[in-house]
């Protein structure tokens, strides 16, 4: 187990450097300069900028180095901890990221409990009565989640439940009241795919043999469902789960910006829009850095659950 | 009174949006002690029979005896479970992977009688032994037996609840020669000294005659032919029969028999014998009317030559 996780470690910070390489390339073929971004306060006001200007810009950020070079100083600083300066609020990437963590947790774990919760006994429900009318109407529902954008039906709650109806504040101040309509629509998209993965898992395992055996031998249909067949879908739902949870915490970024939720997500959205390289490299690591580790907790997560997953002494992975 | 009695059993399924029937009329009598073969190819209906008779599908029509019995009636049905046990063609499917040898075998008994843990850990282990499988194996999980292991294991589950009646579908068909003849060899076992009674489905028709004492010949959903195993096997009567066996065994067949575009015609006859389109003797009749079981040397046979 220990030489496991030493060896999961380690694929970690290979696939981090990568990702990173990869974030920081692309950056820099982008079209635009954001030091001229940053003196023009993007406003498009480029002719008023003097090239000296912009070149001492550049030079106080280290932009007129070769690229290899930018990479190589911003990989040394990472590993020390110090992701370097948001170029728009000069404040360290860190202290940025941990300010704004908080609140996508918070958004995310809420979005991510009311998903299982409606989810899991709808998935189930549905597989039961395959082709009824509680499946045909959760069908519904569930096509309805996954065509709609993110965008229109958060701009949907937005306008009957703060333009019209005044039920929380346009813009949000973090309250309890904020964080539902949110959350809301996370999790009715979420829950839009979830439930049909619930269903076609529980379906594949009622079609099992040993499922048909149990019936045959006469064990009750109640019985059946939590000693077997909820017992053997555990696998794919945590799959999911951790899947679903890496999304959310990357931060949902048209659902935060929307309702102003000050997020990762949101923040994501503004490093974009004002170049601000150090930002959305720290950005794009997080989510790099949760996705692994969610993933890592799934694998584990896996030879608890099944015991054809766990591993004996002596037998390798690869 | 027979053990089992099916009469006129029906079941139609919609493919394409076309019902087509995958059980048709069939009839069938088991007596106690005894070992029933229903043969016939790959689709012929003879796993949705067996799935008819243990009630895990609802029949359109006909009945379904037992003991003399309506196993129909839910209230039959939960009494006589016990005694009517299955076991599957895919020997490690047929067990919940999360559970380990010794719990899976006690399933078969712990929701049939409420005994004490240790009473059910003797009586699994009896089972257990009975069908050769050593103490080394009881905490060992599903996975990490054999195909073989794993349908003695079955075998062990089903004789657990001590049944009447044991429907084997299709049971020895993914293991390899030399495990199957070990299982048949248990199953005739079981049936010697547990006067066992068996309902045993197989495409092997050599299988079926070292097992059965009796075969029935299914054929799109219909029995074409059923009698004592030897005298199907030594003449068969029906046209389909025949063909099987020519297939299988160096049987007595009619010279001038002959299968015309056996790959080519796969399509059943809409109406009429099943068979017509590749029978040799096929006539008129044949084509517009269903010939029914009659009696032809002391067994049935649904042809009218």
């Amino acid at each position: 187990m220990v030489k496991k996780i030493i060896l999961s470690i380690v694929n970690v910070a290979v696939v981090l450097i990568g990702i990173s390489f990869l974030s920081f390339a692309l950056l820099h073929l982008a079209p635009g300069n954001p030091a001229e971004k940053y003196l023009t306060g993007g406003d498009g006001m480029t002719g008023t900028i003097s090239q000296e200007a912009i070149q001492a810009q550049e030079e106080k950020w280290g932009l007129d180095k070769p690229f290899f070079v930018q990479y190589l100083v911003w990989l040394g600083n990472a590993c020390q901890g110090d992701l370097g300066n948001s170029y728009s609020s000069s404040r360290p990437v860190v202290t940025e990221l941990l300010d704004k963590i908080g609140p996508t947790m918070i958004l995310s774990v809420a979005a991510l409990f009311v998903t299982l919760l409606i989810s899991i006994p709808l998935g189930v429900l549905c597989a039961l009565y395959k082709d009824r009318l509680l499946d045909n109407i959760v069908r519904g529902f569930s096509f309805c989640g996954i065509s709609l954008p993110s965008f229109l039906t958060s701009l949907l709650a937005l306008y009957i439940f703060a333009v019209q109806l005044k039920w929380i504040p346009i813009v949000s101040n973090g309250s309890f009241v904020n964080l539902l309509f949110p959350m809301a629509v996370l999790a009715f998209q979420c829950s839009a795919k979830f439930v049909r993965q619930v269903r076609a898992v529980v379906l594949e395992q009622m079609g099992q043999e040993y499922v048909r055996g149990a019936v045959a031998r006469g064990v009750k249909k109640s019985r059946i469902l939590f000693t077997h067949i909820l017992r053997n879908v555990w696998l794919p739902i945590i799959t999911w789960v951790g899947i679903y949870f890496g999304v959310l915490l990357g931060g949902a970024s048209i659902v935060e910006t929307i309702f102003s939720w000050q997020g990762i997500g949101q923040l994501a959205v503004e490093s974009v829009n004002r170049q601000d390289y150090p930002m959305i490299q720290g950005i794009v690591l997080w989510m790099a850095l949760l996705y692994l580790i969610v993933n890592f907790l799934v694998d584990l997560s896996y030879s608890l659950l099944d015991p054809r997953v766990r591993l004996r002494k002596g037998v390798r992975l690869q | 009174m027979a053990l089992l009695e099916v009469n006129g059993l029906y079941k139609a399924f919609t493919k394409d949006k076309v019902k087509f029937a995958a059980v048709n009329q069939v009839d069938l009598t088991l007596e106690e002690g005894e070992c029933l073969g229903l043969v016939g190819e790959s689709g012929c209906g003879k796993s949705t029979t067996a799935q008819l008779i243990a009630q895990l599908l609802k029949e359109d029509r006909g009945e379904i005896w037992f003991q003399g019995k309506d196993l129909r009636k839910p209230a039959n049905l939960k009494l006589l479970r016990r005694d009517i046990q299955m076991i599957f063609q895919n020997p490690t499917d047929s067990f919940d992977p999360r559970y380990n040898l010794l719990s899976s075998v006690k399933q078969g008994l712990r929701y049939f009688e409420k005994c004490g843990k240790e009473e059910l850990d003797q009586r699994a282990k009896e089972a257990m032994a009975f069908v050769g499988l050593k103490e080394s194996y009881y905490k060992r999980p599903i996975h990490k037996m054999s195909g073989g292991e794993c349908q003695r294991a079955a075998i062990a589950r089903a004789i657990i609840a001590s049944p009447k009646l044991i429907i084997c579908d299709e049971a020895t068909s993914a293991l390899d020669v030399s495990v199957q003849a070990q299982i048949v060899a248990l199953l005739k076992r079981l049936k010697q000294e547990k006067n066992m009674s068996y309902l045993f489905i197989t495409h092997d028709l050599t299988l079926a005659a070292s097992m059965c004492d009796r075969i029935a010949v299914m054929y799109q959903g219909r029995i074409v032919e059923t009698g004592r195993t030897l005298e199907i096997i030594r003449s068969p009567v029906h046209p389909y029969t025949q063909m099987l066996l020519s297939c299988v065994l160096p049987a007595k067949v009619d010279p001038d028999f002959a299968i015309a575009d056996w790959e080519i015609l796969r399509e059943p006859a809409e109406q009429g014998c099943a068979f017509y389109p590749y029978c040799s003797k096929a006539s008129a009749q044949c084509r517009e009317k269903t010939p029914a079981l009659k009696e032809t040397d002391g067994r049935q046979a649904a042809c009218f030559y």
